[in-house]
C-alpha cells in the first residue's frame, strides 16, 4: 500500500458492484465525464429481494461489456486513464470482490495505480459531485438498502455517526412493503411512484422511535405493522388500497426520517443538511427535507437523483478528493466489506 | 511467446509467468482472503518481468466456486487492460496432464453435489468441449460404482478430491494443461471469459 498524491485533473475510472448493481464511471477531476450502471432487477424480484450468488455472477457476466461502453462513450482509451479507483470496504462480499478483482485485474494490466474507495465515503459525498470547492461541515443523512445513518461531517474524511438503524434500513423496508403489497421489486420507485395517489393519513401506521431522546433508526417493526395489515385485509382489498397503504407507509418512514434529521441539526449545530443513498431518490423525503430545512435556516443539499443510487460515479469523484486531500491509499486490495469510514476508524 | 496463467480453484493461489516454455516465476500462496490482491500483485510482476503478455491461461474450475468468480474477474481485467487473448483451462485438463502424453480416457469432475461434466481425451488431447452429464436420479456414489468404469475413466470428485489441487503446483502442468485446452477450446477475448462450471441456483435436487 502506498500513498499519493496529485494536483492536476486526473482521469479517473471508477467501479462499484457492492451490492446488486454493477457500475462503472469515468471523472475527469471532479467533473464525472460518463457513468453507467446496470441492474438486473427482475431477476432479484423473483425471489422478494437481492440474491448475493446471483448479482455476484450477473455482475462477472455484465463488467467488462460496461467497461468497453464507458470508455467509449467518454471517448477515452485505456490508457489516458490515470487511476483505477474501487469500492472494496463496503457491500456483499461477493459482489465487491468481482469489482475488486475486474479492478484489480485492469489497473494491472495498465500498470496504472488502484484507489481503494469506502462505498459509505463515497455515498455521503455524492451530494457534491462535479464541486472542486473543499467539503462544508455538513449533516448528511444516508439512507439506501444497507445502510440508514445520520453522519456529522467535519471535513472530508472527519465523519462521526450519531445515528444509525438498530435492524432494517429503510431501502430494505421499501424493498419488503412493496413485496407485501405485490408491486415488484426494487420498491422505492414503487412505492414512490404509487404513493403520489394514495392518503398518508389512511393507515396510522406507526413511526418507530420517533419521541426517543437518540438519534438511531428502527423500521423493523413498521414493516411488520404493514404485514399484520396486508393480512388482515382481502386481497381485493388490499388491490383496492395499494396506493393508501403505499403513501400511509411512506408517510411513516419520511416523518421519522425527517425528525431525527432536524433533532440531530439542532444538537449538532450544522447549518448544511445533505442526503445521499438510494431513499434519498424519494420524492416525498427530498420535498419534506427540504421543507424541514427551510423551517429552521439550515441549506438543504440532496444528491442528484442519478447519483442517489450505488453508482460508480461516486467512487470516482471520492477517489478524486482522495488524492487532492492526501488520503489516497493504492495497490492491489481484497474485498473486507466492514472496513472503517474515515479518521474516526467507525466500523461500517 | 510470454505466457501468465493463473489459478485459484483451490485453497492455494497460483500465479505462473512463463517466457519461451521456460518458468520466470512462479508464486503461490495459502491466500484464503487475499487470493485477488495476491493475484494481481504477481501478475503486475509479471508483466513488468517479461515486458508484456502474448497469452493468459486461466483455471475456471470445477473447482472453489469463489476461487474460480475472482480469477475470471482479475482475468477480464487483465485481458481487457493487455488486449490479450485468454485460455480457459478446465479443471479437467489439468487433471488428465498429470496422466502424461499420449493417454486416452474420460474425466469426470463433480462442480456441485448432482452437477457432474466430463471430457473425453484421445492421444493426450481432448476431442470435445467439456459436457455435463445428466444423472437423473442417481446419487454419487451410484454413478461412481456402476455409471462409470475405473478402468477407462479419472474419477474426480471436487469435494472428495480437493486435496489433489493443494500438491505443489507444477507450471510444465499448467502449461500442458493450457496447450490441451487451446488445441480443444481456442482462445477467447474478455467478453468470452465465463464461469462454465458453477453450481445451477438454486441447487439441483
Amino acid at each position: 500500500m502506498s500513498h499519493i498524491s496529485t494536483n492536476s485533473q486526473p482521469i479517473i475510472l471508477g467501479v462499484e458492484t457492492a451490492c446488486d448493481d454493477c457500475a462503472i464511471a469515468i471523472a475527469r477531476g471532479p467533473e464525472i465525464v460518463t457513468h453507467k450502471v446496470v441492474t438486473e432487477s427482475l431477476m432479484h424480484q423473483k425471489y422478494g429481494g437481492i440474491v448475493p450468488e446471483l448479482a455476484a455472477r450477473q455482475q462477472l457476466a455484465f463488467i467488462d461489456r460496461l467497461y468497453l461502453e464507458v470508455l467509449e462513450e467518454a471517448g477515452i482509451a485505456p490508457d489516458d486513464i490515470d487511476f483505477v479507483a474501487v469500492n472494496n470496504k463496503h457491500g456483499l462480499i461477493r459482489s465487491v470482490s468481482v469489482g475488486v478483482a475486474f479492478a484489480n485485474g485492469v489497473a494491472a494490466g495498465l500498470g496504472k495505480p488502484l484507489i481503494s474507495v469506502h462505498h459509505v465515503e463515497a455515498h455521503l459525498m455524492s451530494p457534491e459531485i462535479g464541486s472542486d470547492a473543499l467539503i462544508e461541515p455538513s449533516l448528511c443523512l444516508a439512507v439506501a438498502g444497507g445502510h440508514n445513518l445520520l453522519v456529522d461531517i467535519e471535513a472530508f474524511g472527519k465523519y462521526r455517526i450519531i445515528g444509525r438503524t438498530v435492524d432494517d434500513c429503510a431501502g430494505e423496508a421499501f424493498d419488503k412493503v412493496a413485496i407485501e403489497l405485490g408491486l415488484g421489486f426494487p420498491g422505492g420507485p414503487l412505492i414512490d411512484a404509487l404513493s403520489k395517489t394514495g392518503r398518508r393519513d389512511a393507515f396510522a401506521f406507526p413511526r418507530p422511535m420517533i419521541h426517543e431522546k437518540g438519534l438511531n433508526f428502527s423500521f423493523s417493526g413498521l414493516k411488520t405493522a404493514v404485514r399484520f395489515m396486508v393480512q388482515k385485509m382481502k386481497p381485493e382489498e388490499v388491490k383496492a388500497l395499494q396506493a393508501d397503504l403505499a403513501a400511509s407507509f411512506q408517510g411513516a418512514i419520511v416523518d421519522v426520517l425527517v425528525a431525527k434529521s432536524r433533532q440531530a441539526l439542532i444538537e449538532t449545530g450544522r447549518k448544511r443538511l445533505t442526503a445521499a443513498g438510494g431513499v434519498a431518490a424519494n420524492s416525498e423525503l427530498r420535498d419534506a427535507l427540504a421543507e424541514m430545512c427551510t423551517d429552521i435556516g439550515v441549506s438543504f443539499v440532496p444528491a442528484p437523483r442519478t447519483y442517489c443510487g450505488d453508482n460508480a460515479a461516486m467512487v470516482a469523484y471520492a477517489a478524486g478528493l482522495l488524492l487532492r486531500s492526501d488520503r489516497a491509499e493504492t495497490g492491489y486490495w481484497d474485498a473486507t466489506p466492514s472496513a472503517v469510514l474515515g479518521e474516526y476508524r467507525e466500523r461500517y | 511467446m510470454r505466457k501468465i496463467l493463473i489459478s485459484a480453484i483451490s485453497s492455494r493461489v497460483y500465479v505462473a509467468a512463463i517466457q519461451d516454455q521456460q518458468v520466470v516465476f512462479l508464486e503461490a500462496e495459502n491466500a484464503a482472503r487475499t487470493t485477488s490482491s495476491f493475484m494481481a500483485r504477481h501478475t503486475a510482476r509479471a508483466l513488468h518481468v517479461m515486458g508484456g503478455v502474448d497469452a493468459l491461461g486461466v483455471l475456471v474450475g470445477p473447482g472453489s466456486w469463489t476461487g474460480a468468480r475472482i480469477t475470471i474477474a482479475t482475468a477480464k481485467g487483465l485481458a481487457l487492460a493487455t488486449q490479450c487473448p485468454v485460455t480457459m483451462i478446465p479443471t479437467h485438463d489439468l487433471v488428465w496432464a498429470a496422466r502424461g502424453p499420449g493417454s486416452s480416457g474420460r474425466v469426470v469432475i463433480w462442480a456441485a453435489e448432482r452437477e457432474p461434466w466430463h471430457a473425453t481425451y484421445q492421444n493426450g488431447a481432448r476431442i470435445a468441449a467439456v459436457e455435463p452429464i445428466e444423472i437423473g436420479s442417481w446419487t454419487l456414489q451410484q454413478v461412481t460404482e456402476g455409471k462409470f468404469d475405473r478402468k477407462t475413466h479419472v474419477l474426480f470428485d471436487v469435494g472428495r478430491d480437493a486435496p489433489l489441487l493443494e500438491e505443489p503446483f507444477q507450471a510444465d502442468l499448467m502449461l500442458r494443461a493450457f496447450d490441451i485446452a487451446t488445441t480443444a477450446d481456442g482462445a477467447v477475448g474478455a467478453d468470452g471469459l465465463k464461469t462454465p462450471f458453477m453450481p445451477s441456483y438454486p441447487p439441483k435436487q
